[in-house]
């Protein structure tokens, strides 16, 4: 009885421990921690793929209906003494489909590639052409559990693979400069950090989404965020750029932090702005509403001009003034763009409606697209210039 | 072997831990959006409801075992409808005990498959599961009840944690607009909120223990205002988070969530891994209480010696139910199909009828008397 405990013991410790089914060594893991999309040669082929029944054997295998890059570091520049970031390797490749492209690109590396590290995902501006590709690229990116939900979200101007394989000068690898261009909070007024997540919970919304969008500058040797991109149904609608999108986030309530300028006698007085408070209420007359943005402002002067002072309460208070006025031009303008332009609504109209007057929104769910380009929108700035730094 | 029947030794701590692990199971990954599907925004105020219908139905339970003086199940149903009546509504509980957990199972295999053992095959880990689960159950009932008093912190306190770390992403004028629904889909709502709540039979086997009995009512109702507190506060996190859209898309909207916690200059990058880990408490307390029921009953039925023999017997029925369904979208289906019918007989059927009988057979008794 006793030497049988022990062989089942044995046999129990020889079937239970030994056979691992997850389990894949650190080196020959390769972490993938970029991700770029780019419309393939044949992404306008969607029509005759439509054609295709379920039923039918999938013989066009090699459909390039998108080319996918991905960077990974190279582990084996890593170790003590070189510092936590290195180059990247890329594979890229032409695919028919998200998995199609993941398993395309496992064949083409000898490591076990694992998706679950990605910072930083490129969509590229020709892909947010064809909306029921990026319908696809979507629907992939919400399923995948092991994906990081937390990773940015940016749109290239150009493809998508050129920003992967680019090398910055500040940083060994794009990932790492451009997170770091996104999370760094002195650069961040301008930029619209949008995260996976962010993003596909607006998209689901209503199909809307803002991504920030990048360029390679001229002499290409500096990648700079360039402003907002606005998608609408799943497309590209438009850009906006960095001074429009700083006046979204204003009118957005997100704006954390931000700079405006004002002249007076010729000379740039620049206000940092620390703190902004924005409330919308709506009065609904009939069929027309009317909505009103008020938004407090405070910040601080940073620099005038030395012949003379600004210690003064009238000079500050006619400061504010102008500073209303300019500001809220800007932001009617910027208004004016999304609302009349691209009729699409980052500020967040229809969710507000929707909260918090549900029983208009019951009655214009279903013409909200014409309530709202013909709604009124009235901005209303209320600055408060706290401090002016140590000099009169 | 100690004689089990004339030791009362369950503490009131030990009956409100046992139900709140034993409620809080895996119902929890999808349960917003269950309810976010039907009444959007509300869901918080349908699990409101829900906790205190919950609440009466618990009573009701407590009620039941009381009038049986704190009989053990299967001797009240003896007691009150004969021997083959009563094995027919025993079996017919077990039945049903053992399909819920074994579809839980099938169910809390399929998350960890998605998140966290991709190739590990699903019947090992319904073996294992199941292994480790009947080892714990035949060290007989106050074994289980100490594993549920620890449970409960093992599975709150990291909870806690880590709901703090969500607050900073957080919209929570998500929840708005409120009262915004019909009060037919209020009534739809109730019905998958209700049976969230599935596991409060586990009083059956743990009333005939406890130690103050007086204490009773009021231990019931703080579990059950707890396990409401918790679902609302996951509701309407999950809702702060992901918006009413986006929490109907997703199929387990509470572990998306905790997966997109982030924390800044953390020394682990991705810690899901933990808190996937901290589910499967989750999924085994529910299991195991639910279990050792089962096998309770059956001990009784066959007048078994010890209930490790009758553990045994439930083995193989578990490990085929779980492996049964083909896909999740059929397993969701065929859960949806039976818990409800399953529960209104362990909830509302069987107490009433016992309630009934006995009360029956009273007025009898004091007609003899005359």
């Amino acid at each position: 009885m006793m030497l049988l405990k022990r062989i089942i013991t044995l046999l129990l410790i020889c079937i239970l421990l030994s056979g691992c089914w997850d389990k894949v060594e650190i080196d020959r893991r390769s972490l993938v921690s970029i991700a770029g999309i780019d419309a393939g040669e044949q992404i306008g082929k969607e029509k005759e793929l439509k054609k295709l029944k379920p039923d039918e054997p999938f013989t066009a295998m090699d459909i390039k209906k998108f080319h996918v890059t991905f960077g990974t570091p190279d582990i084996s520049k890593l170790g003590p003494g070189q510092g936590a970031t290195t180059e990247d390797i890329y594979i890229d490749t032409d695919a028919y489909s998200m998995q199609d492209a993941v398993s395309k690109v496992s064949l083409k590396s000898s490591r076990d590639l694992k998706f679950g590290n990605i910072k930083l995902l490129v969509l590229s501006k020709n892909l947010m052409e064809y909306p029921d590709a990026v319908k696809e690229v979507i629907d992939y990116l919400q399923r995948e559990p092991s994906l990081n939900k937390m990773m940015y979200v940016v749109l290239s101007e150009g493809k998508a693979e050129d920003f992967i394989k680019f090398k910055p000068e500040m940083e060994k690898n794009i990932e790492s400069y451009i997170t770091g261009l996104i999370e760094n909070p002195t650069s961040n007024t301008a930029i619209l950090p949008i995260t996976l997540n962010e993003f596909l919970m607006l998209l689901n919304k209503n199909g809307n989404a803002m991504l920030p969008s990048i360029v390679i500058e001229g002499d290409k040797k500096n990648i700079k965020v360039s402003g907002v991109a606005l998608i609408k149904n799943y497309k590209l609608k438009g850009n906006l750029n960095s001074i429009e999108t700083s006046n979204i986030e204003m009118l957005r309530g997100k704006l954390k932090g931000g700079r405006k300028v004002i002249y007076r006698n010729g000379h740039p007085i620049d206000i940092t702005i620390d703190n902004v408070n924005r409330k919308i209420s709506m009065n609904n007359d009939g069929e027309k509403l009317s909505f009103n943005i008020k938004i407090n402002l405070e910040g601080q002067i940073r620099d005038y001009y030395v012949d003379d002072g600004l210690f003064s309460k009238d000079t500050l208070k006619y400061l504010q003034d102008n500073l209303n006025k300019s500001t809220k031009e800007e932001c009617e303008e910027v208004i004016k763009i999304t609302q009349h332009e691209f009729e699409i609504d980052p500020i967040g109209f229809r969710e507000y409606v929707e909260k918090f007057h549900p029983n208009t929104w019951k009655r214009i769910k279903d013409k909200w697209e014409d309530v709202y380009k013909n709604a009124v929108i009235d901005v209303e700035v209320n600055s408060n210039i706290r401090r002016i730094g140590v000099v009169k | 072997m100690f004689l089990m029947n004339n030791k009362e030794f369950i503490t009131p701590y030990g009956l409100f831990a046992t139900i709140v692990v034993t409620v809080i199971g895996i119902g929890i990954f999808s349960y917003p959006r269950e309810v976010t599907d039907v009444v959007g925004t509300d869901g918080w105020i349908v699990t409101i409801i829900a906790g205190i219908v919950n609440y009466s139905l618990l009573y009701v339970a407590y009620k039941v075992v009381k009038v049986n003086n704190y009989n053990k199940f299967y001797t009240m149903l003896e007691n009150n409808f004969g021997r083959i009546i009563s094995i027919i509504l025993a079996l017919i509980f077990i039945v049903s005990n053992i399909l819920s957990i074994s579809l839980g199972m099938r169910l809390f295999v399929e998350v960890i498959k998605m998140y966290l053992l991709e190739k590990t095959p699903t019947e090992f880990i319904i073996i294992v599961i199941i292994l480790t689960g009947s080892y714990l159950v035949r060290g007989e009932i106050d074994a289980l009840i100490k594993f549920n008093e620890i449970s409960f912190w093992i599975m709150f306190l990291p909870i806690i944690v880590i709901l703090l770390l969500i607050l900073n992403r957080t919209d929570f004028s998500n929840i708005l607009p409120m009262f915004n629904n019909s009060s037919f889909n209020y009534i739809k709502g109730l019905k998958s909120a209700i049976y969230s709540f599935a596991g409060i039979e586990i009083i059956y086997v743990t009333l005939p223990f406890l130690k103050h009995k007086k204490k009773i009512p009021n231990v019931a109702l703080k579990s059950t205002v707890f396990i409401t507190v918790f679902y609302v506060i996951i509701v309407i996190f999950t809702l702060a988070v992901f918006g009413k859209e986006q929490n109907k898309v997703l199929l387990w909207p509470t572990i998306t969530m905790i997966k997109s916690i982030s924390i800044p200059g953390a020394f682990i990058e991705r810690w899901e891994g933990m808190v996937m880990a901290l589910w499967i408490f989750f999924y085994f307390t529910t299991f195991t209480n639910v279990y050792y029921l089962s096998a309770d009953i059956i001990k009784d039925m066959f007048n078994l010696k010890d209930i490790k023999l009758s553990s045994t017997i439930a083995v193989p029925f578990i490990y085929a139910i779980a492996l049964y369904p083909e896909n999740i979208a059929q397993l969701y289906d065929i859960n949806n199909t039976i818990t409800p019918l399953f529960l209104i007989f362990n909830l509302v059927i069987l107490p009433l009828i016992l309630f009934l009988g006995k009360a029956s057979k009273k007025n009898k008794k004091q007609e003899e008397i005359k």
